[in-house]
């Protein structure tokens, strides 16, 4: 805990800076960006070396540690450099870059490993994977990471990978398999679900589920399940459709309310167990009334209300007032309505499917 | 020995396609010609497949050449096919001892940029297991650092604690070396039942058996007479090539964003910095043993702040990083791990740079080993702390 | 070799000389990547596996009856690998340990990564696993001594290997009693 902060006062804002760089190099400084935090200057190609150069000299600037240095594809307009360098002094960042000249056919930039010795393998690296010649480099070959045959710049956007082309991606959901909402689709894996498509997946899921019995009441799914089988018109899988996010979002609260108690248990070590277990009882208290709460919001057809959100109102209260959780309440009430639902739709055969469902 | 002699002799030592020149030196009856010594890249001397070409003058390195390369997995390539969830799964096996630290930078960046709120609670933990997984990694560096100047026991040592905090680490994220916990706006989960007042009696135990290792590896004659005063390392050099860690803190320079730059809480606790004199052997190791001092005190810290609460924020549908670009670099356990995220709005990484510490450190390898005697250059190795996947990538 | 390559080994010889083998198994580490962390903890004192008669601590290739490649095989290295494995000296095995060496892994795509160790070496047991814990190392080696126990010498050595042992695919989670 040196000296480091010493001179933290005296740093440049990123508007001085800018000035004091546009002072040295005139039109050498193209112009300047601040987003996310990072004061990026972009330098044209011909004051590349000055500018590395004056950001180390500078007394004002010292930006004295190189951080690194590294290319970025920019499209039809080839390839940008950027340096990334840091004053140990006065604690500012700043990020030079340039466009490199010659496209993308033949892209140079001039090197800056006078300046700063880290950039040696920075700008070997740059070479090995975008193909960018370095003018003033000591040596750009052999090519430091790849076997030195390889063929091609890897990190082009325009060098595609033969592995991807050649073979589907090998786990279950491809990364780019979405619904038409644009969300990645997730299953909630259960024990007993195979974790893949082949046998060795459903062979361990077998031994999962001889391992772990499925426990019984609490997850209430099981009767759910049964409940809508008696129902022959329900489809298989509507079941799993009507897990929805509300009841989710609860159950994690739930879960927070309970781990939260027991992080406090936790933190009160020395013997206080009993002011510990009053406190999680009084948050249990808490969580009640909060239940209550809501089973009341939920009931106030102004706020939504039990029409959109699918579960059949009687049930809930009738169980909720038994001391049910919530989430129980709320999947059995589901169900109920469903049935309701279902009932009702073949009295009324013929007519307009419920749009409720979906929702 | 005839000049055919040596020629045979050397050559398969050499890399094919590399020149063997030869230079006479001396006179009279002890003529000496250079030699080019290859080690590695399978060397029990070079932890991982880490290759150095040395040339030696007699027992005198006068070359040094690293040649890395044998790790490269291509990870910047294969983040730009995976989105921003499975990016993590990735970034923590590059520096395979200090998973969760590096998979910490991504999950910063993404939160940067998408400018997310990320609970307290969730900051806290972060804290705690990447300064144990700060631990977990220096603790391996005593252990191989110890084998290589010629000791095994040290190792033994260390995998006791290892397997120790592993098991902590493990029962609240279900890895033992990656640990994949962070996701971008907190935390995977919650910690289980217990986790602190487990953590809080491990770390009593880590302090009790501390000074073994002061005792064992520092205090020992042969130790500091392999280490101290070998591969001094100035202050300016070791700034221009982008030493970070304690390769850098030996110098004498105190320089750690955990202070000058705090991210997560850090800025609200007191982190110290353990600095050394001259940059030598010795004084990288001990900064590394007096890290683990360091990163105890901070845990002791955080214990108390870890307030009750959520640990992950909301994700968006898609986790989409706006366009623009950013950097964010965290104190690794080897030195600064930066990334440098460029999107362009995708839901993929457009370029992700990852300057990782091992890279910049081994580029401080030639000018250390030039002039060295050969003993010194593996002391020399093994002390300027690196992981070959880092090196790589 | 002598005759061993000519003629059948009587059975009680055989049983012997194969239990001889089986609990002498001196281990090269190929330690490439992360797996090798697990491997060094599956050598050190808490999993030990110096007690199923594994010595870790060969010198060099050339001593080494058990060649354990752990981690990713990169096109760079591939080369090194093979000559290490050819310099081994019959009758030797090969470990496959950790996803990256027997398949590629989470690097399947990658432009630099050999695609699995199976493609320069023979392999005899395929331990899963992204790194696999040292258990499952543990119980390679255990696979790799039953199987040991149960060949002949005469047909190793004329190059007929048995199929590959992968953990878990021919055992499932390898919970049978051993």
């Amino acid at each position: 805990m040196s000296g480091v902060l010493a001179r933290r006062d005296r740093a440049l804002t990123p508007e001085e800076t800018e000035e004091l760089l546009r002072d040295r190099l005139g039109d050498g400084v193209r112009n300047s960006l601040q987003e996310f935090g990072i004061f990026t200057v972009w330098i044209a190609q011909d004051s590349w070396s000055e500018a590395a150069r004056r950001c180390r000299d500078e007394p004002l600037l010292a930006y004295d540690m190189f951080d690194h240095l590294t290319a970025v594809d920019a499209r039809e307009h080839g390839f940008d450099v950027l340096v990334v360098l840091y004053s140990t002094s006065t604690g500012n960042r700043i990020v030079l870059r340039t466009r490199c000249e010659g496209g993308r056919e033949a892209p140079t930039c001039p090197s800056i490993t006078e300046t700063y010795r880290g950039a040696n393998w920075m700008e070997r690296e740059a070479y090995d994977m975008f193909g960018i010649d370095f003018p003033g480099h000591p040596s750009l070959e052999p090519r430091l990471l790849t076997v030195e045959n390889f063929e091609g710049y890897p990190l082009r956007k325009d060098f595609h990978l033969t592995s991807r082309a050649a073979k589907p991606w090998p786990g279950v959901a491809e990364p780019k398999e979405l619904d038409e909402e644009g969300n990645v689709i997730e299953k909630e894996a259960r024990i007993g679900d195979a974790p893949g498509p082949y046998e060795l997946d459903k062979a361990m899921a077998e031994q999962a589920k001889l391992a772990n019995p499925l426990p019984e009441p609490e997850t209430v799914e099981g009767e759910i399940a049964e409940e809508l089988a008696e129902d022959a018109q329900v489809a298989p899988d509507s079941g799993e459709v009507l897990a929805g996010t509300g009841e989710q979002a609860a159950e994690t609260l739930e879960k927070q309310a309970t781990e939260q108690a027991a992080a406090d248990a936790d933190a009160e070590t020395q013997g206080s167990a009993q002011a510990a277990r009053a406190k999680a009882e009084q948050r249990r208290q808490e969580q009640v009334a909060a239940r209550a709460r809501k089973a009341a919001e939920r009931a106030d057809p102004g706020s939504g209300g039990a029409a959109a959100d699918g579960i059949d109102q009687e049930t809930f209260d009738r169980l909720i007032a038994e001391g049910k959780s919530e989430r129980i309440a709320r999947s059995k009430a589901k169900a109920a309505y469903i049935k309701r639902q279902r009932a009702e739709q073949r009295a009324a055969e013929g007519e307009d499917d419920g749009g409720e469902q979906d929702a | 020995m005839s000049d055919l002699d040596t020629k045979e002799r050397i050559q398969p030592g050499t890399a094919p396609g590399e020149d063997v020149a030869f230079e006479i030196h001396g006179d009279g009856d002890f003529p000496t010609a250079d030699m080019s010594l290859s080690i590695g890249p399978a060397h029990p001397a070079t932890h991982g497949v880490f290759r150095i070409v040395l040339e030696m003058d007699g027992e005198r390195v006068r070359e040094a050449r690293p040649v890395i390369g044998y790790m490269h997995r291509g990870f910047e390539k294969l983040a730009e096919y995976r989105d921003y969830r499975q990016i993590k799964a990735l970034v923590n096996r590059h520096d395979w001892l200090s998973g969760f630290s590096n998979e910490l930078g991504v999950a910063l960046a993404v939160e940067k940029m998408m400018e997310m709120e990320v609970p307290d609670r969730a900051q806290w933990i972060r804290m705690l297991i990447a300064e144990w997984n700060r631990i977990l990694n220096h603790l391996m560096f005593i252990g191989s650092y110890a084998i290589e100047l010629g000791a095994i026991t040290p190792m033994f040592y260390a995998f006791r604690e290892r397997e120790d905090i592993q098991h902590l680490l493990e029962s609240a994220t279900g890895g033992r070396l990656h640990f994949t916990y962070n996701q971008p706006g907190g935390l995977k989960i919650d910690l289980p039942k217990g986790f602190l007042r487990e953590s809080q009696r491990l770390s009593t135990v880590v302090r009790e058996r501390l000074p073994d290792y002061f005792d064992l590896v520092l205090g020992n004659e042969i130790f500091q007479g392999r280490t101290k005063g070998i591969g001094p390392l100035p202050s300016d050099v070791a700034l221009s090539i982008g030493v970070t860690g304690p390769t850098l803190q030996a110098t004498g320079v105190a320089e750690d964003p955990r202070v000058t730059e705090p991210y997560l809480k850090y800025g609200e606790i007191d982190v110290p910095v353990p600095v050394g004199e001259n940059g030598d052997s010795f004084d990288r190791f001990s900064c590394l043993l007096r890290r683990i001092q360091a990163s105890l005190d901070i845990i002791d810290q955080v214990h108390d702040h870890v307030p009750p609460g959520p640990v992950n924020s909301k994700l968006p549908k898609m986790v989409k990083a706006p366009e623009g670009a950013t950097y964010v670099r965290t104190e690794n356990p080897l030195g600064q791990l930066g990334y440098w995220l460029e999107s362009d709005g995708g839901r993929t990484p457009w370029r992700l740079k990852m300057r990782t510490p091992s890279f910049s450190n081994v580029q401080a390898i030639p000018y250390l080993m030039e002039g060295v005697l050969l003993p010194d250059a593996i002391s020399i190795l093994g002390s300027v702390f690196f992981v070959v996947g880092d090196i790589d990538r | 070799m002598g005759l061993m390559d000519q003629v059948e080994l009587p059975q009680p010889v055989k049983y012997v000389f194969n239990w001889g083998r089986k609990y002498s198994l001196w281990c090269f580490n190929f330690g490439l990547a992360c797996c090798a962390i697990e491997f060094i903890a599956a050598s050190t004192s808490r999993h030990d596996f110096i007690r199923h008669g594994v010595i870790p601590f060969a010198h060099g290739p050339r001593q080494a009856d058990l060649l354990v490649v752990s981690g990713t095989l990169t096109d760079k290295m591939a080369p090194a690998v093979k000559r290490l494995y050819e310099e081994m000296p019959e009758p030797k095995y090969v470990i496959s340990f950790g996803s990256c060496a027997n398949c590629g892994g989470p690097y399947w795509d990658s432009y630099s990564v050999t695609k699995g160790v199976d493609q320069i070496i023979p392999v005899d047991v395929y331990v899963p696993g992204c790194p696999p814990r040292p258990e499952a190392l543990l119980d390679g080696i255990i696979a790799l001594q039953d199987r040991i126990q149960h060949e002949s010498l005469k047909d190793r050595i004329a190059g007929r290997r048995l199929d590959p042992v992968t953990l878990g695919a021919d055992a499932p989670l390898a919970l049978e009693g051993r």
